[in-house]
């Protein structure tokens, strides 16, 4: 499928695979963010040249006070002259000598001031800490202005005061964040070991401590110099700034105030202003995206949509494994689907021409590592992938090719045709909203249910899943419940509307293993009372042993080997699926090894070009390396991709 | 053959087992032990408000002694400071002549008695000045915090839901260009271009003169004007409400977008969204009952901050629209080394920021059932 009519769902990021190298990956810009970047450095380097070169660019003296006053723009005055007649284009230029500096200085005291604060705070601890927050707290429950507005009126307004009251003001956000960065360090181990190694306190601080709140620090400070040129601004504009006849910008708009038919005194210093401001934040912006990857918003979305455009042609579909007879069509059938999803240095290929079947009541379970591909497979049967993913083949469900539904469509088919159980009951309900809601409202919005018959129906869940006084558990919260309960619920909720196929996401995994019996046998329950299907995906082999009647065995997004369980697990054909059981502990005594597979998983992206088991294989030969092998049937409902393994079945 | 065998007679004995420690978990709620957490809840943090208020007269206290000004030079004309009598008759009518904790005790006891002393520029009780200038700054502050709120959800949620596509730029580029807008400069363009040039709205003030206020009854001239029967008259102050309120709520709305936004973002990546997709419910129903709820806690922590700035900060707007608010009259205050006026607002303020933050943990509580139980 290659047609752009399968909308992915606005969930914007994807968790579970993230594609591309282990190690930390510095970020690639997008070029409009750096664009942006490039705009604020420009504009903050042209105020800093005007800046410095003020007496040679400004066409007047500042202070001069021509006869003429009240002038509007002209050949002679560009930006015309202001109440005392001094040429205005020149006061801004001369402006940019104070506002600039003056924030930079208030800032750096104020990081001083806060940070030293802070430290000590964070560094000592007990009584100090906490007197030093309370009067943190207390100069923060002043609105800054005020608090800058006293201290100027009071100690008369100049430059110097204003800074000092502004610094006064704002040392207080730099005080907590380097407190919590500090705190952040203080109980970790490093620190208590170069503690016991003999550091004195001093020195652990100024080599250990203070370095870590350098990071915060300069974001912090960076994001603060435009708040600190507004703040300066508007006290001059008060009054209470630097003296006149300082052309500062906030006390030019001040004198254009009283007289609105003089537009041109007030309007032009503040877009000096505003433009100053806009870069500083521009900047700060970008400094905290740089030092602080975790507050970064991915930039990669766009990245993604470009590279959809350039991915290739959709892979060669393999022949049918297995023909399926009209009548006894398989409720799930996926034939050569791929998935690609959206990396840093294109389209990584995440499942690869997978084959896959459901049948009507069936318990199919899907085996692998972590970053086989499973839970992606689940997802893609859902449409529930991140944006940019790219998904090619066939999706036939119940006669319906799922691959061509739109977004209403697809609304139809979860819940009412499929539904899913995920990993993590305490992060697949919704914490705030009673389980009641979450168990009636889906109820409520597809099958035009009432209220009333939507609670019966949520009871009746409830009592299938065996939880107990089901209706006080319609007015708690999933937080009351414990986990086990928890997945109950989801699981009720899940087959509210009468799904056919019901898909668990790996859903006793986060469950201690008495509880997870329960569970297993719960599904095994309902799927034989309600004629439910379920795909089952896990990394545990004894739970596939279990329950499932089929198994596919997934490796880097392929199928490894498929067919009855009780026949792959005990006569595994693949030699993955041979290392798999090999490696389980169970049985072993403590004088033999563990049988760990060598080498790690393979990333996407990064697969060898032959068969992606090759190099971890015992039994790799040449012909592996060549390509990956095709999936081939090797008896009654069994499949195998595997070049080697027929040889060595032979062998045996 | 490894994995969990199931029991032969059935799994009801496992899930039974696994049944009797929950059944007390979804037990009737305790109603009386709640509230009496509750009650301890409020009086932890009245005491802690109490603490702070404390802080704050001492704070403002300390820092207008400490300064060089001297209320008696900034209040008293050129020839009044020079004679003698009129300088000790000053200081004895204002407690100036006596030692700073005499000075400090005298104000704390007059204080507890609601005395909050005579603002020494206007000449009246300093609690009557608030109760005139607080209303008129509330008349700004409750309008823009309640547009400013519903703007930046809308706007914040459909920035975080189309990420990195148009619309998400243009929104947050024009936050950006708000967040770094001057307050007074853009109260000063939008005056010009609505009253100046378009002759849309009025030449700032709370009424126009051919009105007279109404009686006060809340202060706020929109409510009393109602209160008084008289339509026209709520509709002229309705009008003046306009520009202040508009610059106001713009200036908000920049603050507030970004936090909405993250906040979303953050809601969006979570499981129980996806889970909510997955059971098949429409888009508007995820966002509007999950999403939305979710991210609510963050913004109302924002939204109390920046309602309590608004109502304690707002000097400048009031400046430029002649609103006689309790901007201006920290700023005459200000001026004017007017002691008591400058500890009264300091007081206001710190009462605001303390009954927000009650309010937003309250609202927590509502919000988010897992933190009623901690």
């Amino acid at each position: 499928m290659t047609n752009n009519r399968m909308p992915t769902m606005p969930a914007r990021r994807w968790f579970g695979l993230r594609p591309g190298p282990p190690h930390v990956e510095r970020r690639r810009r997008r070029p409009r963010g750096r664009a942006v970047i490039a705009l604020a450095i420009t504009i903050l380097a042209a105020w800093t040249v005007v800046a410095i070169a003020a007496p040679l660019l400004a066409p007047h003296d500042p202070l001069q006070q021509t006869g003429s006053y009240y002038t509007p723009p002209s050949s002679a005055h560009w930006l015309g002259t202001d109440q005392l007649g001094r040429d205005i284009l020149s006061r801004i230029i001369y402006g940019a000598r104070l506002s600039l500096p003056l924030a930079v200085v208030i800032v750096a005291l104020a990081l001083l001031l806060g940070g030293g604060i802070g430290l000590i705070a964070g560094y000592l601890g007990k009584w100090a800490d906490e007197s030093l927050m309370r009067l943190t707290d207390l100069v923060f429950a002043f609105p800054p202005i005020i608090l800058a507005m006293v201290v100027t009126a009071a100690f008369g307004p100049s430059a110097r005061n204003a800074v000092l009251a502004l610094v006064l003001v704002s040392w207080p956000t730099y005080a907590r964040v380097v407190r919590s960065a500090v705190l952040s360090i203080r109980g970790s181990d490093f620190l208590h070991a170069s503690r016991l190694l003999g550091v004195g306190p001093w020195r652990a601080l100024a080599r250990d401590v203070l370095p870590n709140s350098v990071g915060p620090s300069v974001v912090l400070a960076s994001l603060e110099l435009g708040n600190a040129v507004l703040m300066l601004a508007s006290l001059s504009f008060l009054g209470l700034g630097p003296r006149p006849p300082a052309p500062e910008w906030g006390a030019m708009i001040a004198a254009g105030a009283s007289d609105l038919s003089k537009w041109w005194v007030s309007i032009v210093p503040g877009i000096a202003i505003l433009t100053t401001v806009l870069a500083f934040n521009l900047l700060g912006d970008a400094v905290r995206d740089w030092l602080d990857p975790t507050a970064a918003r991915g930039q990669a979305s766009a990245d993604r949509r470009r590279d959809q455009r350039r991915a290739g042609p959709p892979p060669a579909r393999t022949q049918p494994v297995t023909d399926s007879e009209p009548q006894n069509a398989p409720l799930l059938d996926i034939r050569g689907l791929s998935v690609t999803l959206p990396g840093p240095a294109g389209p990584l290929p995440v499942i690869k021409n997978l084959d896959l079947q459901v049948g009507a009541g069936e318990f199919v379970g899907i085996a692998g590592e972590s970053g086989s591909g499973k839970s992606l497979t689940a997802l893609t049967l859902l449409n529930l992938l991140p944006p940019g993913a790219r998904v090619d083949g066939s999706i036939r469900f119940e006669g319906t090719e799922l691959t061509e539904l739109d977004a209403h469509g697809w609304q139809r088919v979860r819940g009412s045709g499929i539904a899913m159980v995920f990993q993590e009951s305490a992060t697949a309900l919704h914490p705030m909203l009673t389980v009641g809601l979450q168990l009636t409202e889906h109820l409520r919005a597809t099958q035009a249910m009432s209220k009333a018959a939507a609670r019966t129906r949520a009871v009746e869940l409830l009592d299938q899943v065996r939880i107990p006084q089901p209706r006080r558990a319609l007015r708690a919260y999933p937080h009351q419940f414990s986990g086990g309960m928890r997945q109950r619920i989801a699981i009720a909720s899940a087959l509210a509307c009468d799904p056919r196929l019901l898909i668990a996401d790996e859903p006793t995994t986060a469950l201690d293993v008495t509880v997870q019996a329960g569970i297993l046998a719960l599904l095994d329950e309902l799927r034989r009372d309600n004629d439910l299907s379920v795909l089952f995906i896990t990394h545990d082999l004894g739970v596939l042993s279990s329950l499932t009647q089929r198994a596919y065995v997934f490796y880097a997004g392929r199928v490894m080997e498929s067919g009855a369980t009780a026949e792959v697990l005990t006569q595994p054909a693949h030699p993955y699926t041979g290392a798999l059981l090999g490696a389980r502990p169970h049985g072993l005594s403590t004088q033999q090894t563990l049988r760990a597979i060598p080498g790690t998983p393979v990333v996407p992206g990064q697969e060898p070009p032959g068969c992606p088991f090759e190099p971890r294989c015992g039994y790799a030969r040449d012909e592996c390396r060549t390509g990956p092998p095709p999936v081939e049937a090797i008896g009654a409902d069994r499949t195998l991709a595997c070049v080697v393994a027929p040889d060595l079945a032979a062998a045996r | 053959m490894t994995g969990p065998r199931l029991q032969a007679d059935g799994p009801g004995d496992l899930v039974a087992a696994e049944l009797e420690t929950d059944a007390e978990v979804t037990a009737q709620p305790a109603r009386d032990r709640s509230s009496h957490r509750l009650l301890r809840f409020i009086a932890r943090k009245v005491a802690i408000t109490a603490g702070l208020l404390f802080g704050v007269t001492i704070l403002t206290f300390l820092l207008v002694q400490a300064v060089p000004g001297d209320p008696t030079a900034t209040n008293l004309s050129e020839t009044a400071q020079k004679d003698p009598s009129i300088v000790a008759a000053y200081r004895a009518k204002w407690g100036l002549d006596k030692p700073l904790p005499v000075q400090y005790a005298t104000y704390l006891n007059n204080l507890v008695h609601g005395d909050l002393g005579t603002s020494q520029s206007t000449g009246n009780p300093v609690l009557h000045d608030l109760g005139t200038y607080i209303p008129a700054t509330m008349e700004l502050a409750i309008p823009a915090m309640v547009l400013s709120l519903l703007i930046s959800l809308g706007l914040g949620m459909w920035a975080a839901v189309r990420k990195d596509r148009a619309a998400d730029h243009t929104i947050r580029a024009g936050a950006l260009i708000g967040l770094s807008t001057p307050s007074f400069w853009l109260a000063i363009v939008v005056l010009y271009v609505f009253f100046y040039m378009l002759d849309l709205a009025p030449n700032g003030g709370r009424l126009s003169t051919r009105y007279t206020p109404p009686d006060q009854v809340t202060g706020m001239y929109t409510i009393d004007t109602l209160l008084q029967g008289r339509p026209i008259a709520f509709q002229d102050a309705l009008w003046h409400l306009m520009l202040p309120v508009l610059v106001l709520t713009a200036l908000t709305v920049s603050i507030l977008i970004r936090f909405v936004r993250s906040a979303m973002l953050e809601v969006l990546d979570q499981q129980y969204v996806r889970a909510a997709y997955a059971k098949g419910l429409p888009r508007r129903i995820v966002l509007r009952r999950h999403v939305l709820r979710a991210g609510l806690v963050q913004v109302v922590t924002v939204g109390g901050l920046a309602f309590a700035s608004l109502l304690s900060g707002t000097v400048l707007i009031e400046q430029i629209y002649s609103w006689p608010g309790i901007g201006q009259y920290a700023f005459s205050a200000s001026l004017n080394l007017d002691l008591p006026a400058i500890m009264g607002v300091g007081l206001f303020v710190a009462l605001v920021y303390t009954v927000v933050n009650l309010l937003i943990d309250i609202l927590y509580g509502i919000i988010d059932p897992r933190i009623r139980v901690s």
